[in-house]
């Protein structure tokens, strides 16, 4: 009998990084998670993956090393859920991520999916998830739910469109300049033991898009003028001396699918970096959320991205980049990375905006929350999205000290913004005695 | 629900303190089963992967027991009995001692150790002497080892279990060392029956001496002491 012969697919532009950076105890790992009602059938979930991995065929895969590239190669197995992890988006690693690059887990009521970044972005990855929920519910319940916002029908063909690379679909003809000022860098105690701390900052939705409102400008906007001022505030005690500060500045993905018509599942994203230099004198936060409105409205234009997403096309497509063997072009691009890669930002901050799913599917379905893990060499990072009424601000860091969180809190609180805080913390008596 | 009184923010159930600043939620009126709220597992830290320290040893044993078959088998091979390789066995059995016995006794203390140590090697040039019939070891080699022993002995007891000052310990150091090489010239002389009088020991014991009384002297004189700290301080 002849084999199935396993599909393979090159990595899209955004994702070549990805695996060449990785590091022996880091690599690029995301979270999107649900929590509902009831606790989770690990059975039902179990045969649920089983279904909606086959209406994924860019997800589930793995890793593979080419003479030239890395390349997705699909699994012939579908993995083993597992029980969650005392914190999430713990590490990858590569051995894993070569049988396998993702990962589905559960607590109580939550369903967790964990990618590899190299395979999607949030919003590709929010697909997955949704529709996974769905084929839960479908299979725990026996009826029919609807599909839309994001969740697919699993009996349909995977089409052409969705396993795309985009980018490359929409390379212009000009490039524009990556120059670029390197940002403030938060450091701090690192945790044993890799342990990753999680702070959640749950707020009514209303009120942050009303306080926005006050000042005429977006959710992501406000919220990032807020982070900006709170780290300006964190280097202003670290660095009095204005003259020695550095600029403060946040990496914002963009999701490309709002600007480019594209249905694909795979990573579709681009940065910018807003932010201020505060040598230039004393911000206030109203001229912070000014700055960064205007920023934004400068670099958010079809035309600005295109140009910049031909940058990074035409640097994948270097015919000397292209024909070095993998080795040599994980070391050039390690290299690259860390000269400029991490340096442009002093953290990430991942919006997904408001996440809508259909009616009778959302009311099995308390909660979604999306958590970036951490990256190489910048302790924290983080995650939001909107679902119902509830904003979710998701800080991880790999440091001890909660310095960021809690002036960005405070700084909300004082704006008259009150945070509900929920976090992973240990009970340090309790842990110290099992020791 | 509870609030942070120092921030601020409204606390999840799941939390016992503010993950913030750390200050303990205390709201008699709000009692909650925290950890029926946790949103993640409770942390067990993982046993560290230590190296035990049996394995250690039983590597440095065999590391040591290796050479010594080699040397007494070539020995015996080529000499019909144990010739030289007895010195190569002693030396590496000296060596292993010094090197294993801190490691095996973390909680042995270190004179009680140097002194174990000195012993061992008191052994070993024992043995030298009987088997080349040198006749130094008596007169010799023992009190020679066993003055060292008891300087080095003195000075790390009074560093390590004293809470005395660094100045005077190395000005007593330098005092003792000077002492030690008069003696040394002594024991030369009637040992090995060289000459009567001193030849070379008194330019160490005097240069020593004098270098212990000047570090004695800074210490007594405060002032000074606080001058060259600032001036030499690495
Ligand atoms: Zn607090």
């Amino acid at each position: 009998m002849k084999q199935k012969k396993l599909n393979w697919m090159r990595l899209d532009n955004a994702a070549k990084i990805f695996p060449a950076v990785k590091r022996k105890n880091w690599s690029n790992v995301f979270r999107l998670s649900a929590t509902l009602k009831e606790p989770v059938d690990t059975l039902i979930l179990q045969s649920a993956l089983e279904v909606t991995v086959k209406r994924f065929p860019s997800m589930s895969v793995r890793i593979s090393r080419g003479l030239f590239w890395y390349y997705l190669e699909e699994i012939e197995k579908v993995p083993g859920i597992k029980q969650d992890e005392p914190y999430p988006c713990s590490r990858m690693h590569f051995r894993d991520i070569r049988k396998c690059a993702f990962r589905v887990l559960y607590y109580r009521n939550r369903i967790a999916v964990e990618f590899f970044h190299a395979l999607t972005d949030g919003n590709g990855g929010l697909v997955f998830l949704k529709t996974l929920i769905a084929e839960y519910l479908t299979q725990k319940y026996k009826k029919c739910f609807s599909c839309g916002y994001g969740v697919l029908d699993r009996n349909q063909e995977p089409p052409e469109s969705e396993l795309e690379d985009s980018f490359l679909k929409y390379e212009g003809p000009v490039s524009s300049s990556r120059k670029d000022t390197n940002s403030f860098r938060l450091t701090g105690t690192l945790e044993r033991n890799e342990f990753l701390n999680i702070t959640t900052g749950i707020i009514d939705v209303n009120a942050v898009l009303n306080k926005a409102k006050e000042y005429n400008v977006s959710l992501t906007a406000f919220l990032i003028s807020v982070m900006i001022y709170s780290i300006m505030d964190i280097q202003n005690i670290e660095q009095p001396r204005i003259k020695r500060q550095k600029p403060v500045k946040i990496m914002l993905p963009v999701n490309l699918r709002n600007y480019f018509a594209s249905d694909t599942l795979r990573n579709f994203v681009l940065y910018i970096t807003p932010g201020i230099d505060p040598r230039y004198g004393e911000f206030t936060l109203e001229e912070i959320i000014k700055s960064v409105h205007h920023q934004m409205g400068f670099e958010l234009t079809k035309k600005a991205l295109n140009a910049r997403l031909t940058t990074n096309v035409k640097a994948e497509k270097h015919l000397i980049l292209k024909i070095m063997p993998l080795f040599i072009k994980n070391i050039a691009l390690k290299l690259v990375y860390n000269m400029v890669g991490e340096r442009k930002a002093a953290l990430s901050f991942s919006n997904l905006g408001m996440v809508m799913l259909p009616e009778d599917i959302s009311a099995y379905v308390d909660r979604l929350n999306f958590i970036l893990g951490v990256q190489a060499t910048l302790p924290s990072n983080c995650g939001v999205l909107s679902y119902k009424d509830k904003l979710y601000i998701n800080f991880i860091r790999n440091i001890e000290e909660p310095v960021l969180e809690q002036k960005f809190f405070t700084n909300l609180k004082q704006l008259g913004i009150t945070a509900k805080i929920e976090s992973n913390q240990r009970d340090k008596y309790r842990y110290e005695i099992s020791e | 629900m509870s609030y942070c009184v120092n921030c601020g923010v409204e606390l999840a159930d799941s939390e016992k303190k503010c993950p913030l600043c750390k200050t303990e939620v205390i709201n008699p009126k709000y009692i909650v089963n925290s950890e029926a709220a946790m949103p993640y597992p409770p942390y067990r830290p993982s046993p560290s992967q230590k190296v035990s320290k049996n394995s250690v040893i039983g590597l440095l044993s065999l590391m040591a027991l290796l050479p010594i078959a080699l040397s007494v088998i070539c020995d015996v091979g080529i000499n019909g009995r144990i010739v030289w390789s007895g010195f190569v066995t002693g030396a590496l059995a000296l060596l292993y001692l010094i090197i294993v016995l801190p490691i095996a006794k973390s909680k042995i203390d270190s004179v009680t150790c140097l002194g174990i140590d000195f012993a061992g090697i008191i052994v070993y040039l024992y043995y030298i002497d009987r088997t080349i019939e040198g006749g130094w070891f008596l007169n010799f080699a023992l009190p020679v080892t066993l003055l060292v022993a008891a300087v080095v002995m003195l000075i790390t007891f009074l560093s390590l279990y004293t809470k005395s000052e660094k100045l005077p310990i190395a000005a007593l150091t330098m005092i003792l060392f000077g002492f030690m090489n008069l003696a040394i010239e002594i024991l030369l002389n009637i040992a090995f029956l060289t000459r009567d009088y001193l030849v070379w020991s008194l330019y160490p014991l005097a240069t020593f001496v004098i270098l212990g009384i000047v570090l004695f002297y800074i210490n007594a004189n405060k002032p000074l002491k606080e001058k060259l700290q600032k001036k030499f301080f690495i």
